[in-house]
Parts: C-alpha cells; structure tokens; sequence
C-alpha cells in the first residue's frame, strides 16, 4: 500500500515532483515511527498471504465437504470442521480472500468515485455543489442497512462477491464525497491552483492532476477505513442472512451460519470472528498511522 | 470516570470467563458423542406417544411456550391468518372437530361433539352432533350457524363472501348444503351430487369454529356476501375477547407475547390447571438456547437443529424428544429440462445421490434415528407406509450402476464429462435450494460432489422467492419439503398428477394419473392407501422426484411441568392445552 | 433559529421524496409478495391471490402506485395497504418508532459521555498509558462485528444470572409479558432489565469512532493559540479545559453524533435482532421478507425523518456551543 503511494505520486504531478517526493519520504518516515501501524502492516499483509496464497498450500480447498462432521480442532484440521464437513481452515483461507476482495474493491470503487464527485462539487461550488452534495444526502439519509438489504434482495448478483461489493460501494461513496469535497474547498483557493489555472489547465486537468493528489492524504485514509467499515457491514449483512451465499464463502458467512455453535462448537464462531477483528483491527491501526503522517499537526502536538 | 471504565472492563471481564465455562460446557457433551432422541422424562415417548410425560398436575403456575414467528390475523382461515403460529397460539381458544395425537391419530374432539360420522357416499353426506353443554365463553350454545359461517368464509364463493381471501377452498368447494337441526345441535353437511372428499375430517379440524353469533351482534349480516366479508374482517383484526375451548386470551403485547387465563366457560372434561400459558414470539434461532437456560422460557418446539437439540439436552432441568413429522424433504428434477426429460439421466442422478450420506450431514447430526424416507405419500410407522424408492436403487450412491444406466442407454463419460447418444455434452443443472437454510445447502454441495462422479456439472443457486421458483419452474433440480398430515388424500392428487398445482415438474403418466385420481376420491381410506402406493411405485421407477428424508421435529420442557409431549402432526404438543400443568409432587 | 428549523426541514422533503422514489423502485423489482403464495401447502387458491393482488394495487402500473401512494399519504395521512392485510403501517411506525428510539437514545447518550470521557482524557494525557489504553480498547470496539459483540454479552448475562441464580439480565424482548400489572418502579426495573444488554452492545459499537473524533477534536483546541494565550496569562489548567476547549471540542462530536443516526439505525437493526425487540430495525427485516413495499417505505420515511430531524438539533447545538454562529 505503502509502497504504490511512492511510485504514483511523483508520475502524476511532474511539476512537483521534488515537493511531492520530499513530503512523501516526510510522510513515510512519520509513518514508519507509528509502531502499532507498522506492525498492523506487516500483520496485515500476512493475512493477505494467508488469503491468497494459503489456498495454493492448503491441502483441503474450500469446496471439500468429505470430513466428518463438527470436528474440533486437530492435527488434520487445525480449525476444525463444520456440521457439512468443511474445513474451517480451508474456508477461512477462501472466506478472508472474498471478505478481502470485497472490501479492496469497495475501497477502491467507493473511493474513487467518492473522490471525484466530492472534487467536482467542491471545485465548482455554486448550484454544481448544491445538485451533487443534495444527491449524495439522499444517499446519506438512506439508512444504509435498508439500502443493502433492499438492493442484494433485488440482484441476482447480491450473492456473488462483487455483486455484494456493488452495493456496499454504493453505500460508501457519498460519505467519502463529502470529506474530499471539504479538503478541495480549502484548497482551491491555494496559489497552486491559481498557478496552474493562470497557466490556462483546463478543469479536468486540475482537479485530477493538482486538487486530487494533494487531498491524497485524506483520500488514502477515508480509503483505509471504508475496507474496515466493509468488512464488518458484510458481516452485518450476512448476520441478517443477505451476504455470499455458500457453495461460496466469506467471513461474514462464516460467523453468520456459527451463530448457533457459540456454546457446542466455539470454534466455528471464534476462529472466523477473529480474523474478522484481525483485518479490521490492523487496517483502522494503519489508517492511524496514515492520518498522522499526512496530519503533521498531529505529530507538532507532542510535547 | 475511573469506575465507570472499571466497570467495563469487570464487564469484558464477565463475558470472558463464562465464555471459558460454556467452553468448558461443549467440550464435555463432545465425549458423550452418542445423542438420543430423547432423555429421561420423554424416554417412552419411543412406545406410548400419547401418555409420555403424563402426570398429575396442582394448581396454578406459568407456562411459557416459544413460538418461532409472530402473527397479526386472528382469523386463520384467510390467507394471512394461516399460520402454524397462530394455530398453535390459538389452539386453547379455536374448539376443533378432530386433533390428531401425537401417534399420528385423528380423534374426536369429545369435548365439543359426540359424534362426526359420514352418513352417506352419494351425495356424501357428514353429520355432527355438537354436545349440549359446548357454549362460547360468553354463554352462547355452539351451533349449526357456527358451522355455516365457516363454509362460506372458506367456500371461496362469491354469494357466500365477497371478499373472503381463504388460504385453501379444498373441501369447502364441493359443499352443497349445511343443515342444522335439533335446535343448531345437530349440523348435517352434504357436499355436490357426484363429488366425494376424502380429507373430510380435515374440515372444521385444521382450522376450526369462529362465533358466528357475536359477528351478527356486531351487526354484521351472515345471510349476505358483504356481511360475512365484514365479520371476517372483523375476526382478522380483533383481539379475541372470545373463546370456545379451555382458554381465554389475558392480554396481547403485539410482537412480543400472547397471555391466556382459564375460560370459566370452558365445558370439556379437564379443566386447566395453569393459572396462564405465556406464548413468546421468538423469532431469531439463536436466542431460544440462551431464553431456556435464562427461564424466559419454559418449553417450545422449534424446527430442530444440532445447536438446538444440544442446548436443550444440556440445559439442567430441561427434557426434550425429537420426533418424526410430516414435512418432508425432498430433490425434483424439472422434466421441461430436455436432458431431464430422459428417464435414463434421471435414474442414474437418483441413483449416484447417496442419500444416507446426506443425511448422516444434515438431519443425522443430532438425530440418530433420520433415514432415509421410500415413500412419497406415507411415513414410516404408518401401516400404508410402502418403501417404493430402495428397490429401485436410488438414492443408493451407487455410482457404478448409475454409469452403467447411463452407458446402457447410449451415454459416454470422457474426461469427466458426460456425453449424450449424439456426442453432445449435458451443461451443467442449476440446482436451486431457499436462502439462508444450511441444511439445504449442504444438500446441494453434497449432490454436486456426486453427481462430478457421473460427469454432471451442477450449478448452485439460491433463491429467495421458493413460490415464484417453483410456479414458473425456474430450476433443473429443486430442493423442498412438502408439509403432509394424517390427511394425505388430497395432497397426492395435487402434486403428482398431470398439469395440477403442486406438480412443479411437470411430471406425466396417465396410469399415474388415473390411479391418483381415483385413489383419492376414494372414502375408503384402506382402499385409496392401496391405489395411491400403487401410483406412486410406478411414479418412483420414473425417477421424478426422490425423497430424502422425513425432517424432525424437536419438543423441550422444564421437566416440572407434565402432560407437555412432542406432536409431529400439524395440531403440534398445544394439542391437549388444557391438560398441561405443573408437576404435582 | 426556528425559521431555520423549518427551512431545513422543508429542505429535507425532497430528499426524502427522492429517497422513497429509490426504494419503490428496487422494492418492487425485487419481487412480488403473491408469489410466495404459490409455494403454499394447500395451494393458495386463484381468487385468493387476485384479490390480494387488487389490494395491494399490484395490478396497476408502477407509476401510478407510487404517485397513489404518495397521494393518500400527503393527502390523508394513510401509509397504504401491508402484505397483511391486518397491519396498519402508521400504528406499527408509531409503536415501534418509540421501542427503537428509546434504545438508541440511551445508548448515544452513554455513548456521547464514553466517547467524551476517553476522548478528553486520551488527548489531556496523550501519549500516557491511559492514551494507549483508551485508544486500543477504542479501536477494538471499532473492529468488532455487531453481532458478534451481541452474542457475547447475551451469553455473559445468562451465564452471569445462571451464576447468581438471580434474573438481572433478559435476553428476549423489551419488557415484560406482565409488565402492564406492575407497579411504576417494577415497570422501570422492568424495561431498563430488558435494556441493559442491548444498550451496551450498541453503545460500545457506537461510542468508539466518536472518542477518536473527540480526541483529535480536543488536541486540535488544546493546540490552538487562544488556549494557550489562555494558559499563559495565567488561568488554572482546570477552567481553561473546561471553559473553553472542552467546549470548542464538543462542537464537531455534536455534528458527527447526528449524522451517524442513521448507522445507529442501522446498528439497532443487528442488536434489535439478537435480543427480539419489535423495533424499526425488526420491522425493516420483517418488511423486506414479505416483499412488502408500502412498510418498507413507510419506514424509510420515518427513519428519514429522523436522521434529518437529528440532524437540525445537531445543527441547533452548534449554535448554542458556538457563540460565533447564528442561525437567521
């Protein structure tokens, strides 16, 4: 994460390029000193291996159902298995892989698109503002659950990873549109932006190229804690029977179909519930880190 | 401030350590591997259904049963109001013709009647004598009007009810006249010239009598269709302050809870004992385990799961038994599938589904004696019931005769594909199962695992609308249970005949077809048991529909309460209300 | 100040106009409430099914449902007709509004106080072991699911009551079944019995996000030049935090704890599920299962209602805590 941060900054603004890289190697190193957020990296990516590369090792994919069943934790199934017979290792391997997928591509959708219109509306103020931060209200007013619930009912795809990542991304972009629209506020009316439209940029090109980037800050953070917020509204939403649906599986899933074996088969319902606390756990302690090393306001307040 | 975080963490704290206790608590059942169907105090509900769990009971306490929905419409012969909960919650208050115990016998309601015999076959002609002392609770005698008011809520007749929704017209139909005499005491009901129902002992005792004396009070006109579309109305929205069995409704929390007290009316033999029976809405499965152990709760039946049936065996105090109901699972192939319109293709899938095996993952976890089910008419235990599915060897998991079925009819498996006769290879089922039920999903996996064997790629797909699936059968292979009843007559004709409602599949066989028919027209139940077994033995070769298995049913109770026993059948453990009391000592 | 009220609540028609338009439309593409009929056993006969279908005004075109819908309910106050024919939508929003706010109120109230105490605390001695210490326990509650965090205490209290051999905690609905004979302090006992376990699980789930919010908030004001200018000329440490940063501080908490009504809303709908309170949250589900469009949609109008409501109070707050703002 942190390492795309270095490479794609300096390529986007080559104007800047020394000013970007200074402050990017300042951000880095203010970083770098939050140890918890360091650690929750490293616990982080360990966990992505775990998702991605661990169903490679693992001799039971999560399709197999031929073990006995509720089967506690043992040599041959380190997590146990369920009623059906999987094993809980091999589908927490799959289950943290979709839960990952799912909330990296709302980050990345929600974000994206959040960005631009929050961008969009803070740099045109006016009536421009006004349609596009009343439309994102409705969407804010919109009790998300409703939303979810409402719309997973209606897709096909509400069961499918991607499909249920369509519709929490939905749920995400306006929130993040607001917060980008406040930092562009503020910073259109800085000299780069005077520089940049002196110099006859189109709008485009200064909203992507010179307003963007420099609320890249605030955007990589809103970015972290939406895959955290993510995380746990597709638990939520599973609990209340409208996530992934198995022959599938997710961590929501996972802890959702465990509900009932808290007493009699605890670790069905611990193991999964931990990884969930793990991912969420580690990504808000990166955003942490994140909002103190684009913050330095933060970091001046040490005494 | 300090104390308030103190007194968070002494929280956390809490929850931590009885999180080791309970632990603790699995970790022990886990030795004790073998769960019966039941424990001591319902240890003979294996022989005698009916008086297990019997006792002498004193005076007054609580009872509070679980029920797993809510409901909102008193009246429970329309559309809405046609839930088990609310027949259940209603079952002290609604006098019925006929219960069924819990062996699966239909019985006189000895208390309202003294007899309900079919006095005639053509025109079929029914006669009850309603006893002279049955009155409402508010003194008025329980009579023919009664009777004739049920008829035309249900007929589904315009001049009898304009705007009646009922959930089923099947028997109310064919009703001609309804007759009372003996001053309303004696109610004779003749159907059409010509027309038999079999399942005549279901009318009035699946749903049964409403006072049609306080709908005229309320100056509704029974006599016109828009009158008796009020009074229904009426009865839909109005908390019963009536009553015409041993219970009277105490107070109604919409949502929450339903209060009965005694019916000082009430004039059956057995008066209750119970200064109240409680029934809680429970709606989510996880809280029923911890409400038992928390006494918020006192007994429920509950569609049974292994978290279910441990909870209940582990909590102190508690006895349950799991018993053998009428819904039944079951896996349909839709015949409109130009594949699945072979025969060949069908039996082989039949048979390379080992249907043991999947019950050893479903209903075999906490119930040791589920098997797998032969029949798709009767359950085992019943003296109609006939295995018609083991001899034809579905269900089997024999995957080397389901190969050779399937090359002998002209097939090829390569490469872990299966071929037609023309070199074609069969694309994948889309097998469709309800959202959100685990049990039916691991059906699915499981079929998908065994039909790899015979090269036959399957689809998992969830549905959320079971109706609209089936109805417009939108599925090649379709897991869900039917609900059957000691009434079966009628059912068999629905579902397996050609072109009727319940045959989603769209399964067709004139001898079927034929014998079904008559089968169930038949009043000689002897007689219709044996056409209908006949029809279905031929329907089973034809591997149309194969059964998996009977589903459970599961009843638990403090043990300090008697008389509460598990009833499979529809009538379910409210059947004999009354009777339940606390243990006398 | 009540001009401005009104204003903004005259602001907020649309957007709800435009948020009901939304979810009439994905409601009833998602499916048809006869169709579940069809599964029935014994069959749902056809008459039955037309005439449900003719009342619930499933045989007239979309459009014109949601223009008669909106019609009556402006022009008559009448929410439409339920898939179940005996529920009256207005009446159930009425009860169940209350059963919901009651849970959420009490719970953004301690949440409100947590979030303020460990906020305050965490950025007075940031960098301490408190700081760490509320920070961690913060950012665990910000990571746990709702549920699960529900299930937990539902098992602490039975086994806490098991224990004891006491009825302290109630995991099964908001009250008693004989709560209506009870004196006044039984029912107050009663209702905050059944509270307790709810509340807290939706407090700790709610408070955490908003004691990070009060931190930065408080370290942004104890940084500023006029506490410092304050600090300098000599005020005891005490009254500069309480007079003036604590009060600076609380203004953005006011904010963010009015627009997050409608995740606690949303909140309410897992906690409502594991303890089976008949809340909005229940209701919501219970819509969404009978394809019912007309309760899903008088819900959203009174959940709506509500987020814009809290949402003029937040903005009310900011008047009062910030003398430089006036609203004409």
């Amino acid at each position: 994460m942190s390492s795309s941060l270095v490479t794609k900054a300096p390529e986007a603004t080559p104007v800047l390029t020394t000013r970007q890289r200074s402050q990017l190697e300042l951000v880095l190193r203010r970083f770098l000193r939050h140890r918890l957020a360091v650690g929750s990296l490293v616990l982080f990516l360990l966990i992505v291996l775990f998702a991605f590369v661990g169903p490679l090792l693992w001799k039971y994919d999560y399709a197999y159902i031929d073990g006995p069943s509720f089967s506690p934790p043992s040599a041959q199934y380190p997590l146990g298995t369920d009623q059906a017979g999987h094993d809980l290792l091999g589908q927490s391997m799959r289950g943290t892989q979709q839960s990952l997928k799912i909330s990296l591509l709302v980050a990345l959708i929600a974000t994206t698109f959040g960005a631009l219109w929050g961008a969009v509306a803070g740099f045109y103020r006016g009536w421009a503002d006004g349609v596009l931060m009343r439309l994102a209200d409705v969407v804010l007013t919109l009790p998300s659950i409703a939303i979810a619930v409402t719309l997973s009912v209606n897709l096909q795809g509400g069961a499918s990873w991607w499909g249920l990542a369509l519709v929490l991304s939905f749920l995400a972009w306006a929130g993040i549109s607001r917060v980008v629209r406040g930092v562009v506020l503020s910073l259109r009316e800085q000299e780069f932006v005077e520089a940049a439209k002196a110099m006859g940029a189109s709008d485009l090109r200064i909203i992507v190229r010179h307003l963007l980037p420099n609320a890249l800050g605030t955007i990589i953070v809103a970015a972290t804690v939406t895959i955290a917020t993510t995380i746990l509204a597709e638990t939520a939403l599973s609990f209340i029977g409208f996530g992934v649906q198995r022959p599938d599986t997710s961590l929501g899933l996972l802890i959702n179909d465990a509900k009932l074996s808290v007493q009699d088969q605890p670790w069905l319902f611990y193991f999964p519930g931990l990884f969930i606390i793990l991912i969420a756990l580690t990504v808000n302690f990166i955003g942490d880190g994140l909002r103190d090393a684009f913050d330095p306001r933060q970091t001046l307040v040490r005494r | 401030m300090r104390t308030r975080s103190k007194g968070l963490t002494g929280l956390i704290a809490v929850a931590a350590a009885s999180l080791l206790t309970l632990t603790a608590c699995g970790g022990g059942s886990e030795s004790n591997k073998e769960t019966p169907t039941s424990n001591a105090g319902f240890a003979d509900c294996e022989k005698s259904p009916n008086t297990c769990n019997s006792g002498n009971t004193k005076p007054g306490g609580e009872y509070i049963f679980g029920l797993e929905q809510s409901f909102t419409s008193w009246n429970i012969t329309t559309e809405e109001g046609n839930t088990l909960v609310a027949s259940q919650a209603l079952s002290g208050i609604i006098p019925q013709v006929f219960k069924s115990d819990p062996s699966g016998e239909l019985q006189l309601n000895s208390d309202l009647l003294t007899s309900a015999e079919l006095t005639n076959q053509n025109p079929q002609t029914v006669v009850y004598k309603i006893k002279a002392d049955a009155v409402w609770s508010d003194g008025t005698g329980i009579s023919a009007e009664d009777f004739i008011f049920m008829w035309k809520m249900n007929s589904g007749k315009k001049e009898h009810c304009s705007e009646c929704t009922p959930a089923s017209t099947s028997g109310w139909d064919l009703i001609k006249s309804i007759v009372g005499s003996d001053n309303g005491k004696t109610v004779t009901v003749t159907f059409e010239d010509g027309k038999t129902y079999a399942d005549w002992k279901g009318l009035y005792s699946t749903d049964g009598l409403y006072p049609a004396h306080l709908a005229t009070k309320q100056g509704f006109d029974l006599n016109k269709p828009e009158g008796v579309n009020s009074a229904s109305n009426w009865f839909s929205e109005t908390v019963p302050t009536w009553s015409g069995g041993p219970l009277l409704i105490d107070t109604f929390n919409k949502d929450q809870s339903l209060v009965l007290k005694k019916n000082d009316k009430w004039y059956g033999k057995v008066k209750p004992s119970l200064d109240k029976v409680v029934f809680k809405f429970i709606i989510d499965q996880g809280s029923v385990i911890p409400a038992l152990r928390n006494k918020e709760i006192t007994g429920m039946s509950p569609q049974p799961n292994a978290a279910l049936v441990n909870g209940a065996a582990e909590t102190p105090g508690v006895i349950y038994r799991i018993g053998h109901g009428y819904q039944w699972e079951h896996l349909d192939l839709n015949l409109k599938n130009k594949y699945l319109a072979d025969v060949a293709l069908r039996q082989a899938i039949f048979t390379a589904i080992n249907v043991k095996s999947v019950i050893d993952k479903t209903y075999g976890v906490f119930d040791k004696a589920a098997k797998p089910l032969g029949s798709h008419n009767f359950f085992p235990g019943d003296p109609n019931y006939k295995d018609v599915v083991t001899p034809t060897g579905q269900g089997s998991g024999d995957v080397e005769k389901a190969k050779k079925i399937l090359t002998d009819a002209g097939y090829k498996i390569e490469g872990g594909k299966l071929l037609t006769k023309t070199g074609e290879a069969v694309p994948a089922m889309r097998f469709r199962h309800t959202k959100g039920n685990q049990l039916r999903a691991t059906t699915a996996e499981l079929v998908q695992a065994a039909l790899k064997n015979i090269g036959l790629d399957i689809k998992i797909e969830v549905t959320e609308t079971l109706g609209k699936t089936l109805s417009t059968a939108d599925y090649d292979m379709i897991i869900f249970a039917w609900v059957g009843s000691p009434l079966y007559q009628g059912s068999a004709e629905q579902n397996w005949v050609t072109g009727n409602g319940g045959n989603y599949g769209s399964y067709s066989n004139p001898d079927v077809d034929k014998l079904t028919n008559e089968g169930a027209r038949s009043l000689d139940p002897k007689k219709a048991a044996d056409l209908i077994n006949q029809a279905n033995e031929i329907m089973a070769k034809e591997a149309y529909v194969l059964p998996l298995a009977q589903k459970p049913t599961l009843t638990f109770t403090y043990s300090d309460y008697v008389n509460i026993r598990d009833n499979a059948t529809q009538w379910s453990p409210t059947y004999n209300i009354q009777e339940w009391g606390q243990k006398a000592a | 100040m009540i001009a401005y009220a009104v204003r903004r609540l005259l602001i907020g028609i649309p957007v709800l106009i435009a948020a009901s338009i939304f979810v009439f439309a994905i409601a009833s593409f998602s499916g048809n409430p006869i169709d579940d009929m069809e599964a029935r056993n014994p069959p749902v006969p056809l008459e039955t099914r037309q005439l449900e279908a003719h009342r619930l005004g499933l045989d007239k075109p979309l459009v014109e449902r949601y223009v008669s819908w909106l019609g009556n309910l402006v022009l008559h106050g009448d929410f439409g007709q339920s898939t179940e024919k005996t529920i009256n939508i207005g009446d159930q929003l009425g009860d169940r509004l209350w059963v919901t706010l009651r849970l959420v109120f009490v719970a953004m109230l301690l949440a409100v106080i947590l979030a303020v105490i460990s906020g305050v605390l965490s950025a007075v001695k940031q960098y301490s072991k408190i700081d760490y210490g509320f920070t961690f326990v913060g950012f665990l509650a910000l990571s746990i699911p709702s549920f699960w965090l529900a299930l937990l205490l539902k098992e602490a209290g039975v086994a806490y009551n098991q224990s004891t051999g006491s009825q302290v905690f109630y995991t099964l609905g908001d009250k008693d079944y004989n709560h209506d004979t009870f004196d006044t302090w039984g029912k107050i006992t009663d209702i905050a019995g059944h509270m307790v376990l709810p509340t807290i699980s939706l407090t700790l789930i709610t408070y955490a996000a908003w004691s990070r919010y009060q931190r930065s908030a408080m370290l942004e004001v104890l940084n500023s030049d006029y506490v410092r200018l304050a600090r300098s000329k000599g005020l005891r440490r005490r009254q500069v935090m309480v007079r003036h940063a604590l009060r600076t501080a609380l203004i953005p908490l006011a904010t963010i704890t009015a627009v997050d009504i409608g995740g606690i809303f949303g909140g309410a709908v897992i906690t409502e599920t594991v303890f089976n309170w008949s809340g909005m949250g229940t209701y919501l589900l219970e819509s969404v299962t009978r394809r019912d469009v007309n309760s899903l949609l008088g819900w959203l109008l009174v959940s709506g209602l509500v987020v814009i409501v809290f949402n003029i109070i937040a903005d009310l707050l900011y008047a009062v805590l910030d003398p430089r703002i006036r609203y004409e």
